[in-house]
């Protein structure tokens, strides 16, 4: 687009804070949908997690490791998909003692019905540069989010060892530093 | 005969890999980084890379990210054992995102890692 003077616009950046927010929405969205078939969102990432991941890592251990959330909080989903009869412990072939989840049929069957689907439907239909821009904006905010989480986490550790510090003299705590 | 590429920043892994590779008759090359990886990739053509995510530099993420643009790109592998900060599963998600074929959760054992190897080469013998 160019401008009286002729010169090219470059146009506006879309405002940050409302792209956060419709991203926001996005996610309500998608977590809404994810209440069927009688699941939660949760449960729904957990079915996706069990059918794709390798076989060593299909234990609650480490799906909680690898998703970033607590032991407590993993079984609680994995026993609940467990009480509905799509996901089933299995003894490894090769080493009896290792037991590892599966989805089972009845799982896999209900996983063709994945509410994300519509979601990905929907990005589907962007064109090639939207996708790409949309794939990189994902990756770069996710990983942004992700550095800022574990500096907040330095931040509030180094505090609170400053605390102890204070209360035990300092000494120590200034030679860390 | 498949040539393959195997980039982690830990060289006992790229040295474990390599052999179980070589041991299935396979070529295989190895960098510790992903611009040493990048630099492997411009010297010579690869069927398949293996790739960890979480290397200093270029990682694997954006290596894969570069990879998705070039029209003939190897089949890639990417596999993680995420950390505290960047969990495996986030990861290993965008890397797909951006276009890689399987995903490895770390630790996997050898006849995964294999099995994996040589379902994506598909007619390669592994």
């Amino acid at each position: 687009m160019k401008s009286i003077s002729g010169k090219k616009e470059l146009g506006r950046r879309p405002n940050a804070r409302a792209t956060a927010e419709v991203m926001a929405q996005v996610l309500r969205t998608t977590a809404n949908l994810a209440f069927t078939e009688g699941l939660n969102p949760a449960q729904w990432a957990a079915l996706r997690y069990f059918s794709q991941a390798n076989a060593t890592a299909c234990s609650v251990v480490a799906f909680a490791r690898h998703h970033g959330t607590t032991k407590g909080t993993a079984s609680q989903t994995i026993a609940a998909l467990q009480k509905k009869g799509l996901l089933d412990r299995q003894r490894s072939e090769t080493d009896r003692r290792s037991i590892s989840l599966a989805l089972t049929d009845r799982g896999r069957s209900i996983l063709t019905h994945d509410p994300l689907n519509e979601v990905a439907a929907a990005i589907a239909s962007l064109s090639d540069p939207e996708h790409d821009a949309l794939a990189d904006g994902l990756d770069h905010v996710l990983r942004t989010l992700m550095v800022r989480r574990a500096l907040r986490s330095d931040d509030q550790a180094g505090e609170m060892g400053g605390d102890l510090d204070d209360s035990e003299g300092g000494e120590e705590g200034a030679a860390a530093d | 005969m498949a040539r393959i590429l195997v980039i982690d920043d830990v060289p006992s892994v790229t040295a474990l890999l390599r052999l179980l590779l070589e041991g299935r008759g396979h070529a295989v090359a190895e960098a510790h980084d992903g611009v040493a990886g990048l630099e492997a990739m411009e010297g010579a053509p690869f069927d398949l890379v293996v790739v960890d995510m979480m290397m200093p530099g270029i990682d694997g993420i954006e290596l894969i990210k570069r990879l998705r643009r070039q029209s003939n790109r190897p089949a890639v592998i990417a596999m993680s054992g995420g950390s505290d900060e960047f969990p495996a599963a986030y990861a290993l998600k965008i890397s797909e995102m951006h276009g890689a074929d399987r995903l490895l959760y770390k630790p996997f054992d050898n006849d995964e890692f294999l099995d994996t190897v040589a379902e994506l080469l598909g007619g390669t013998p592994s």
